[in-house]
């Protein structure tokens, strides 16, 4: 690799730790304010059983 | 025990929300800024050519990871001094000290990428980079503590005393070069005679990476501190639940 080649892959690997680690941030706040959720809750199930 | 923490100064935002968005704007600019000078203003170096670019990116990372760490051994100080202390610290403790444990696993990173065209190989168990490696496996540490399940205030406390503790390690890095003979160049800002070795466009470009990189830090801060505000919220509502639940209550 070109010293080049070694100057943009650190520059892209900044972008990728820095901006992944601010979006985990960003996800995990919305999460905890009820705005998003990672997992769709379970369809609510009637009493015989029989999906809603 | 009764103690508790007092949480009559507890905020949910370390920023107002107007300086908040003041600081995102500024980090924002100032990054573009470093990029524009860091990959083509500023002159490549006569000895090492383009790879000296990296600096701009290593030693800011390394700069922020060193305020970070600051940061949380005065945060755990102001919680140990009962004066002072409040579960913000507390907060703000565990808060830098994640965003420290990021920049410093940059800083390693991007040391690696430095070091493999100019020195010709991706590691070297130098003075500067073990202390370096052992500064980021003692936060880790420090993160995993935070993470054991106790009180709040026993948390608290523990988290305070490993984090006055682990801070040992930031002089030891900072200083490594001149304690020893090591392969990674001495500081080329901070040096023992405070005389800076680096001049014109690439002195610029070095601060400007310092500025923003500083910004990005009490941006990241801001943000993961409103974060860590809300989740201690969500875990008083689940223990609250669960007592409710296992006394005979329905919720």
């Amino acid at each position: 690799m070109t010293d080049a080649g070694f100057v943009i892959a650190s520059w892209v690997i900044t972008g990728l730790v820095l901006g992944g680690y601010a979006l985990r941030i960003a996800l995990r706040t919305a999460v905890a304010r009820g705005e998003k959720t990672l997992f769709k809750p379970a369809a609510p199930k009637a009493e015989n059983g029989v999906d809603r | 025990m009764s103690e508790k923490i007092n949480n009559r100064d507890d905020r949910s935002a370390l920023l107002p929300r107007a300086v908040g968005r003041v600081v995102d704007s500024l980090t924002l600019v100032s990054i573009g800024a470093l990029t524009f000078f860091g990959l083509w203003a500023s002159p490549a170096d006569v000895v090492q050519g383009d790879a000296q670019r990296i600096m701009y990116l290593h030693v800011p990372a390394a700069w922020a990871a060193y305020v970070a760490f600051g940061i949380t051994t005065l945060a755990s100080l102001l919680w140990l001094w009962p004066r002072t202390r409040s579960a913000v610290w507390d907060r703000v403790a565990g808060a830098s000290a994640e965003i420290g444990l990021i920049f410093t696993g940059l800083t390693l990173l991007l040391g690696s990428l430095w070091g493999r065209p100019v020195w010709g190989v991706w590691w070297a168990w130098d003075a500067r980079l073990v202390s370096t490696a052992v500064l980021f496996f003692l936060y880790l540490g420090y993160l995993a503590i935070r993470a054991v399940p106790a009180e709040p205030i026993v948390r608290a406390r523990r988290s305070a005393i490993t984090a006055v503790i682990v801070f040992i390690d930031v002089p030891i890095v900072h200083f490594s070069v001149n304690w020893w003979r090591t392969l990674h160049q001495k500081a080329t800002v901070f040096n023992p005679e405070l005389n800076p070795e680096i001049h014109g466009v690439m002195a610029l470009t070095l601060w400007i990476g310092v500025v923003a990189f500083t910004l990005l830090y009490v941006s990241l801060l801001n943000r993961r501190y409103q974060l860590a505000y809300l989740e201690e919220g969500l875990e008083e509502t689940a223990l609250d639940s669960a007592i409710l639940q296992r006394s005979g209550g329905v919720k």
